[in-house]
């Protein structure tokens, strides 16, 4: 005969086992904050009165001012040209450099917005990434060209954060300020805003919809 | 409960040979799924901890990892260095905030010589972005001044004053050593857990003037040029093994990682130290998945064994169950009773293989500091570490409830007298 | 005697219709029309292997559960028990016998005789009342009584003899003043001699106002029982199945 507090005992063991299994491998898959060991500065909060505001979620053209097409001074024969042109690759060139002083879209300053991209790590500490860089494109260091100045964001994570790896399609969220030049530039002076910084709110795997 | 606990814990004793085999083989898979985590985590850790803060490693053109290992870890080796001059193009360039340039080549009784600038004190970080510190004298100034790692100044007892000579290569072969140009230690750095520890840091005008009279591996006979005519000479390096680059805006690390080389006048890699970092994983995580697997069939056998161990005894414990049950115990009790006795021994089991492993890691790590300059966080145990253990213990509560099932069954068949 | 402490019943046991038979037999090993054991009888149960003692004392016990009719311990139905509560009346009410192996050989003597009172609070609350001190020093007396001195109770029961160990059993199966005691054949493992003396002692200690049922082949032991009666007269099973 069958007891009943046997048939109990025996599902809640089952259950505790999978219960168990599954948190093993949704903790090797997942991305999730691990606590700083040394005691960190508490995290910004906004004062009780003000309603906090949500994350937007962005794409990588809202970081591209308006007015910036590096394309244009080339004109529309650039299309006409040939692959091994040398004009062409002169033209390349040229834009690849342009990519270099890529200007900032001021309006981003500040703003909360979710945004997603691949993930170049940093800096790590006992595992987790304190700093990484979020681009907009796979294989942005490996294959690909490196994106335009304006379409890679420095994000720093307060709380670091675990199992990042090298081209991990994340959403991350935070805010967003410009980044300006810390040390003088000894010909120019001080360089104005050059890119883009977050502080990381928060960080979420990549899912397809 | 408690008189479960009690009567499982005597049961179980009374037969502890059998059940000690089945507890031995749980502590050996036990003993390797912690130790291959534990190998795995202190092992990122480690050499994630000692690139902290530098965007770039650039080198003669080789594997990423190969010039990584090289350069920072003074592990394997490249075939051939890079030019004086492209190191001085990469300083000059606009992005740049800092240049550390490095080169190998020489040792000291086992410990690699690398010859630095004086940038490598500034602006080397490891850690958590810490600076390396002294924990006596201070950096080289003198030609032949040499700043020892925490582990050589340990392991071969220098303080500082103390006079050294360095070999040519890796290995002291005979006369293949630097004995007319003595070095004396002028500071010893404080312990980092990184191969700064077991690395003695040399000027790079000093590793070029240790060279003046050598070609091909060896000195040049007759020309024996004395320490005192050594000023006269351009002591410039000629060449570099790899310079360590930090840049001003860390988010043009793409860009630079790839015009830089071309700027310059010869092949290099420029190597971003995540990325390579990342390889290095990735090549490794095939072996480590191996090992895991591994270890886990042996788990899945040593719990088997528990399981069948438990359930071969029952027939010799009818009797016991039978007088368990006129006292008054019912049939759960008897399956607590298995219960325990299972979930006892994969505890006894776990514990002693994940002591053993803490054991093995605490005697190991000098010899890991010594060899490989990497010791954070073998001795402690990692994050994953307890979750592991909580999976082999539900684990082996899972394989017991087979033999409590069976004792439950069998003492209800059975009743007060069991056909013996 | 303290009337709280006791439990005074008219009839001891009261078997009325009680039919049982094995899993996978179709006939029924045990047929038992009526059985009564009145409040402080001695009954001697006896017949010859085969003829359903074991069974019948099985389901007196509440381990093994009649197909019908009903089985009054005391005031209790112990056949309409649910498990859970069978159990534990047993452990409260009932000491057990067997013919050998009474004892679980990885604990002590001592720890052996107070097993019941682990299981049954009811027991253990008892023994403590009748020692005045602890329930171990209950077990310390009925074992010296029985003729296990102090210094053989802290052995291991594997270094005891048969006749030791049936009389630690026999201990066990007192301690805390059960209102019943069953006993399965205790004397066929002891030699000719020593088991008269068992017996004696068995009967001299289960001085309490319940009952005692003991099964055994042997006739020759009938003697100091109040009531004699054969397993074929009670039961009227067709065929007797071969004892479990």
């Amino acid at each position: 005969m069958i007891r009943r507090r046997q048939i109990v005992l025996a599902l809640v063991l089952a259950a505790v086992t999978a219960c168990a299994a599954l948190a093993v491998r949704s903790h090797r898959a997942q991305v999730h904050t691990a606590p700083a060991p040394s005691a960190a500065a508490p995290a910004p909060a906004a004062p009780a009165a003000l309603p906090v505001a949500p994350f937007e979620e962005t794409d990588w053209f809202a970081l591209v001012p308006g007015d910036w097409e590096p394309g244009k001074t080339f004109g529309a024969d650039i299309a006409r040209l040939g692959d091994n042109d040398p004009r062409a690759i002169d033209a390349l060139e040229k834009l690849r450099a342009s990519w270099a002083d890529a200007p900032v879209e001021p309006a981003m300053d500040g703003a909360r917005i979710k945004i997603g991209g691949f993930v170049i790590p940093l800096d790590l500490d006992n595992g987790a990434a304190t700093e990484f860089l979020l681009v907009p494109y796979f294989g942005a260091c490996i294959h690909a060209p490196p994106p335009p100045a304006n379409q890679v964001i420095h994000v720093f994570a307060r709380q670091p954060v675990r199992n990042l790896t090298m081209m991990d399609p994340v959403y991350v969220s935070g805010t967003v300020r410009l980044a300006r030049n810390k040390t003088p530039d000894s010909a120019a002076g001080l360089i104005d805003a050059i890119g883009y910084e977050m502080d990381l709110a928060a960080v979420a795997p990549y899912k397809p919809d | 409960m408690k008189t479960i606990l009690l009567l499982a814990w005597k049961s179980a004793w009374s037969r502890r040979f059998a059940l000690g085999l089945t507890c031995l083989s749980i502590m050996l898979s036990v003993a390797m799924l912690v130790a291959v985590e534990r190998m795995r985590h202190g092992a990122h850790a480690s050499f994630a901890a000692s690139v902290s803060g530098t965007d770039l490693v650039v080198g003669p053109r080789s594997h990423p990892v190969q010039l990584l290992l090289y350069a920072v870890f003074h592990l394997g080796a490249v075939e051939n260095g890079m030019s004086w001059d492209s190191a001085e193009r990469i300083a000059a360039d606009p992005a740049v905030a800092w240049t550390i340039p490095v080169t190998l080549g020489d040792s000291h009784r086992g410990f690699p010589v690398v010859s630095t600038s004086a940038a490598y004190f500034d602006h080397y970080r490891y850690g958590r972005h810490q600076r390396l510190a002294f924990a006596a004298g201070t950096q080289f100034h003198a030609l032949f001044d040499v700043v020892l790692g925490a582990e050589v100044a340990r392991r071969l007892g220098y303080s500082v004053g103390d006079r050294l000579t360095l070999s040519h290569g890796l290995e002291e072969i005979g006369h293949a050593g630097h004995a007319d140009r003595p070095f004396t230690v002028t500071g010893i750095l404080a312990p980092t857990g990184t191969p700064a520890d077991r690395t003695l840091h040399i000027g790079l005008e000093a590793m070029q003037a240790l060279h003046l009279d050598w070609h091909g591996g060896a000195q040049i006979p007759g020309v024996a040029i004395k320490a005192s005519d050594l000023a006269k000479f351009d002591l410039r390096p000629t060449q570099v093994t790899a310079v360590l680059v930090g840049l001003k805006q860390r988010a043009a690390v793409l860009r630079v990682q790839r015009l830089l080389p071309a700027r310059l006048a010869e092949p290099v890699s420029a190597v971003m130290p995540g990325a390579a970092l990342d390889q290095l994983w990735r090549l490794t995580s095939g072996v480590e998945g191996v090992l895991r697997a591994v270890a886990a069939l042996v788990l899945v056998v040593a719990l088997a064994g528990l399981a069948a161990a438990v359930l071969a005894g029952l027939n010799e414990r009818r009797r016991e169950m039978a007088v368990l049950r006129a006292v008054g115990a019912n049939p759960s009790h008897i399956f607590l009773l298995m219960l325990c006795e299972g979930l006892g021994v994969t505890l006894a089991g776990s514990a002693a293989g994940w002591a053993a492993v803490q054991l093995a890691a605490w005697s190991i790590a000098p010899a890991l500091l010594a060899h490989f300059g990497l010791a954070r966080d073998i001795a402690a145990p990692g994050p994953t570490e307890w979750l592991l253990l909580a999976a082999v213990m539900a684990a082996g509560l899972f394989v017991s409830i087979v033999p409590g099932w069976r004792a439950c069954r069998l003492s209800l068949a059975n009743g007060l007298a069991p056909r013996t | 005697m303290n009337a709280a402490a006791s439990t005074l019943w008219d009839t001891a046991v009261a078997i009325d219709g009680l039919r049982f038979g094995w899993r996978g037999s179709d006939d029924a090993c045990l047929d038992l029309p009526h059985f009564s054991v009145a409040q402080g009888e001695r009954v001697f149960l006896h017949g010859p292997s085969g003829s359903g003692k074991s069974t019948l004392l099985a389901i007196l016990a509440g381990v093994l559960v009649p197909q019908a009719g009903t089985v009054r311990i005391g005031a209790t139905d112990v056949a309409a028990l649910p498990a859970g509560r069978r159990d534990q009346f047993r452990a409260d009410h009932i000491g057990f016998l067997f013919q050998q192996f009474n004892l679980l050989p990885y604990l002590s003597v001592l720890e052996n005789v107070l097993l019941p009172c682990r299981f049954s609070l009811r027991r253990r609350m008892r023994a403590e009342a009748a020692s005045g001190a602890s329930a171990r020093d209950e077990a310390q007396r009925l074992l010296a009584r029985l003729g296990i001195g102090p210094e053989l109770s802290v052995r291991p029961t594997a270094q005891l003899s048969v006749g030791q160990q049936q009389r630690v059993a026999a201990a066990r199966a007192l301690i805390g003043r059960p209102d019943m005691l069953i006993a399965d054949e205790p004397t066929s493992a002891l030699d000719a001699a020593s088991q008269r003396d068992f017996l004696d002692l068995l009967l001299a200690e289960s001085t309490f106002p319940g009952a005692l049922v003991m099964v055994s082949h042997d006739l020759r032991l009938a003697a100091p029982f109040d009531r004699s009666v054969a397993m074929a007269d009670l039961n009227v099973a067709r065929r007797h199945i071969g004892a479990p």
